[in-house]
């Protein structure tokens, strides 16, 4: 057989070798569940929760529409272009409706961090790809008039990001 | 003749370098509903708060009157639409005597599917026309009436592929 030839499988067959490749992308400030433990309604003050959890996403009154950023995942070029997603404030509002009476003053301060996972996994010329993402979520209640952090709310998504197999 | 040697085997490589792989995978987004079964939601025992812990506040709240704006359903276009909100009650209508007491919270799970063929161009993917993009969705209405704080039904759509 010609050399080139055979060099050519050679460099063939290594392109061939199974591969996986991980990517992480994360969006926003990492929420700890034991700072969140610290939140004592009715006593913690915003400037405290904002010095905790960073900058809010969103800031809402009621009856607002609210524009939540869509969380960072890694790209390709077969993806769905993506755009923010639009909600009523009034679902975050709900969340406290049966502890506190709104007033003009209320806001809702909402937080997430998200991480995000792409497993691309390589096999001749097959390949694919599995992008999952998790998010914890945090809602505060804000009073501005006093600014004091009336009640919260806390998601957080325990389980791990999807593995291979 | 050394010239078209080289060439040959310039070629034989960007041959072979440009043969079609599949693709397939999906792409998971933000999941409310999560993998666990739906069916321990019970009508009657279950209250709003224990819905609300569970799946956080939901992408729409619904009163029986009035009307929504909501996203439109392909993320592509990023447009808003007017919605009756009386379509979130559409699967309760017939089994319940709803007052103004009564609300629906809707949630939704939303993923990528993808199928097809790309090539390896560089270190990216070029896609072939065959390659599609399937969104897929699983929904979950919940009925509560307020008054009460308990669930008084629910209807889960599940997608077929999770």
């Amino acid at each position: 057989m010609k050399r080139w030839i055979v060099r050519i499988l050679l460099a063939l067959s290594l392109c061939l070798l199974p591969g996986c490749l991980t990517l992480f992308k994360y969006s926003g400030t990492e929420i700890k569940a034991a700072r969140v433990a610290q939140i004592q309604p009715g006593k913690t003050l915003k400037r405290d929760a904002l010095e905790w959890f960073g900058p809010p996403m969103t800031i809402s009154a009621r009856g607002e529409l609210v524009v939540i950023p869509k969380a960072s995942i890694p790209d390709n070029e077969y993806r769905v272009p993506r755009r923010p997603t639009v909600v009523n404030s009034d679902t975050y509002f709900d969340l406290f409706s049966s502890e506190v009476e709104f007033t003009q003053y209320h806001r809702v301060y909402y937080f997430y961090y998200s991480e995000s996972r792409d497993l691309t996994y390589y096999f001749l010329v097959v390949q694919y790809d599995e992008i999952d993402t998790r998010f914890d979520k945090l809602w505060l209640l804000v009073d501005e008039r006093t600014g004091i952090v009336e009640d919260y709310f806390f998601k957080e998504d325990i389980r791990p990001l999807h593995r291979l197999g | 003749m050394r010239h078209n040697s080289q060439c040959n085997k310039l070629v034989v490589l960007a041959v072979i370098m440009l043969i079609p792989g599949c693709i397939w995978g999906s792409v998971q987004y933000d999941r409310s509903l999560g993998k666990e079964p739906i069916n321990n939601i019970e009508p009657g025992k279950t209250t709003r708060e224990n819905i609300l812990k569970r799946f956080g506040p939901p992408a729409v709240l619904a009163q029986k009157e009035g009307t929504i704006w909501l996203p439109s359903l392909d993320p592509s276009h990023g447009k808003m639409r007017e919605v009756d909100s009386k379509v979130f009650f559409k699967y309760f209508l017939q089994r319940h005597d709803l007052s103004e007491h009564h609300v629906v919270y809707y949630y939704f799970d939303e993923w990528e599917k993808v199928n097809g063929f790309s090539i390896p161009i560089g270190n990216t993917l070029l896609s072939l026309p065959l390659t599609s993009t399937d969104l897929q969705f699983s929904e979950l209405w919940v009925l509560v009436n307020r008054k009460t704080g308990w669930v008084e039904d629910y209807v889960f759509l599940e997608a077929e592929e999770r």
